[in-house]
């Protein structure tokens, strides 16, 4: 055997640097300065988010995933040159290995983890927004790399992989803005003068405490099988508050239907027995 | 003395500043000061301070606080009011909350015209529709209804009235009121030229101020001076970049509104404790060559505006900033208070409210903090 300093082509053939010449401590220093400044953006933004004017929230909690995905590309970048040894050949046979790699065994966990950087670009959610995935609906918390957790209105935390973009429809109700629109149903008899009640629902809603001036506020008829459907739709000025703000217009709602002389109605009750005659 | 600046478009308000730089110039003065705080600074400790007297403040700081709003007024309205055969018909001011001392209302007196205040009924609205009378004002449009659908059909009567009558009219409304009725009356499309006055920067508070320090017993024989600094508030010559850091302060801090300015230059207002400045030699921070009696003038320093959290306080001070002042009962018909609370008590006792004759106001040095609080957590405001 003949020993002695490599050729170029020799070095291009392995496809990892020598032992000798990786330095663990080095990769270990950049992971974990890596993960701890992800650690802190975590932590600090959503923190300040909440404490900053409220039109700067979801430009802060949107800025997360960005930077994030910013520090872990620059984190393997400084990283792959230093294990590999980068040529075109080696590329190939790198690239092809993780092919094979990511079709049988890592498909769904890789799907996902593109799924998140297209949704970073896409935006079919963010961070703050409210969001409806299949049937779910809260507030994202979270977008993670690959899954975003959502808190739905009791308080249930829901984790979606971002693959769901490719085959589910995502329902944005706010998509990155600070409120959306609010609706509040009331079903009535159909005999009532719906002019007067169309109006007093309009008052009933630009007398809320909660209302974003800005915004329009629309009442919108529909005769159903059994009752006339009265939906009255709003902005509250802080998305936070959409719960709040349905019940002050349901509650104030109901007085306003009362006032202008209709009566609201609701499904029959039948006690069991009279069920188990039918 | 300048000539008086008449009223302008509603819009055209300079701020002097805005919520973010006020929040950025506050930390960064006090850290500034901080920095060039020495032994060498003639200032004096705040501890031995007490606010001034009521007998001097009654001479140094005279109310109204609106005064000098008056002579603007007289520049905008007098040619109007004196015009029978004016073109327009309606005139509307739309002002700042927490004006106390009604600027309408005592305009109106100090020129005979008859006011249609909150205390008389819309029914005799009707009476006085004398079109060759002089214009009749109608002051504090704010305290004429409630946020409440019953208010809203109040309100829309009497601006459908006032929309017909045949007199010449003149208007009063609180900027955060005139918000509410151009989204729930459509009040702007009525009364569409709404003006209010020019804000009072660094420059004119400078000159009001000045005048108004003027003790008319003692004449010039009275010094303002930086309790932390030790400079004269007033001794910086005359010219723009002349205005001392203090009155610069009150000008930003006061958003341009001279009432708000008022009551905080005089909760500014402080002498020193004559025992305990003696024992603790104070003699030297007062110079030898300035023979004049010292008015220390301390560092503004707001009450806090609660957080989003406090959620049921910010929905307060909201509905008091529309309606210019509202008893208990009033409170709970228009704010949606579902769980027991003593938000009002807290409010009050953080200084941010007070209640007088019943009726719960925000406090005028607290409305900048409460505006800025508000429009944090993204609360309609006002424009001007």
């Amino acid at each position: 055997m003949q020993s002695g300093p490599k050729t170029t082509s020799e070095k291009a053939a392995n496809l990892l640097n020598d032992w000798q010449d990786i330095s663990f401590i080095q990769i270990a220093t950049i992971l974990l300065l890596c993960f701890g400044t992800i650690w802190l953006l975590r932590k600090t933004i959503p923190f300040l988010a909440e404490r900053v004017p409220s039109r700067l929230r979801l430009y802060l909690l949107r800025a997360v995933p960005i930077l994030r995905m910013i520090i872990i590309i620059s984190a393997l970048l400084w990283i792959i040159p230093i294990i590999f040894n980068i040529t075109v050949q080696n590329f190939l046979v790198i690239a092809g290995a993780a092919s094979v790699a990511i079709g049988f065994a890592f498909k769904d966990y890789v799907s996902s983890l593109i799924a998140g950087i297209v949704a970073i670009f896409e935006r079919p959610y963010g961070p703050g927004d409210w969001v409806e995935i299949e049937g779910d609906y809260g507030e994202v918390i979270n977008l993670g790399m690959r899954a975003i957790r959502i808190r739905t209105a009791t308080d249930d935390i829901i984790t979606v992989p971002h693959d769901a973009i490719w085959s589910n429809n995502i329902s944005n109700s706010n998509t990155g803005s600070q409120t959306l629109m609010c609706v509040a149903d009331f079903y009535l008899d159909p005999h009532h003068d719906a002019a007067k009640v169309r109006r007093e629902l309009v008052d009933v809603a630009l007398t809320s405490a909660y209302l974003d001036f800005r915004k329009p506020v629309l009442v919108v008829l529909k005769e159903t099988e059994f009752a006339t459907r009265y939906s009255l739709k709003a902005y509250p000025f802080d998305l936070r508050d959409q719960f709040k703000f349905v019940s002050d217009l349901t509650d104030r709602g109901k007085g306003a239907i009362r006032d202008a002389g209709a009566k609201p109605v609701s499904m029959p009750h039948f006690a069991s027995e009279d069920v188990a005659k039918l | 003395m300048s000539k008086p600046a008449p009223f302008q478009p509603l819009g055209k308000f300079e701020w002097p500043s805005t919520t973010v730089n006020r929040g950025v110039d506050l930390a960064l003065s006090q850290l500034l000061k901080s920095l060039r705080r020495s032994n060498k600074d003639a200032g004096i400790d705040p501890n031995l301070l007490s606010p001034a007297p009521r007998d001097l403040l009654d001479r140094i700081c005279e109310p109204p606080a609106h005064f000098p709003l008056l002579a603007e007024m007289d520049a905008t309205l007098s040619a109007w009011t004196a015009d029978e055969s004016a073109s327009d018909r309606v005139q509307t001011i739309i002002l700042p909350p927490c004006d106390r001392e009604d600027l309408l209302g005592q305009w109106a007196k100090t020129h005979t015209l008859q006011t249609f205040g909150t205390d008389r009924k819309m029914a005799e609205l009707d009476a006085l529709d004398d079109p060759h009378a002089t214009p009749l004002v109608i002051p504090k449009l704010e305290r004429r209804f409630l946020r409440t659908r019953s208010g809203l059909h109040d309100i829309r009567q009497l601006l459908d009235r006032l929309s017909v009558m045949e007199r010449r009219i003149i208007i009063g409304c609180n900027s955060w009121a005139w918000q509410f009725l151009r989204k729930s009356c459509e009040i702007d499309l009525i009364f569409d030229a709404p003006m209010t006055f020019q804000a009072f920067d660094k420059n004119r508070l400078r000159v009001w101020l000045g005048t108004l320090a003027l003790d008319p017993a003692d004449g010039a024989n009275l010094c303002f001076r930086s309790a932390s600094s030790g400079q004269d508030v007033f001794s910086n010559g005359e010219g723009e970049a002349d205005v001392s850091e203090f009155i610069s302060d009150l000008a930003k801090a006061s958003i341009g509104v001279p009432w708000v300015a008022w009551h905080l230059w005089k909760d500014s207002l402080h002498v020193a404790n004559a025992i305990e400045a003696d024992e603790m030699s104070v003699e030297p921070i007062i110079s030898e060559a300035d023979p004049r009696e010292t008015i220390w003038v301390t560092d503004i320093r707001p009450p806090s505006v609660p957080s989003r959290s406090d959620q049921n306080a910010l929905l307060v001070l909201h509905a008091l900033l529309i309606h210019g002042g509202l008893t208990g009962d009033q409170i709970v018909q228009t704010v949606p208070l579902v769980t027991y609370t003593h938000v009002l008590a807290s409010l009050v006792r953080s200084g941010l409210i007070d209640k007088v004759d019943g009726l719960y106001r925000c406090r005028p040095a607290a409305y900048p903090v409460i505006r800025d609080g508000l429009n944090n957590s993204g609360y309609p405001v006002d424009v001007l």
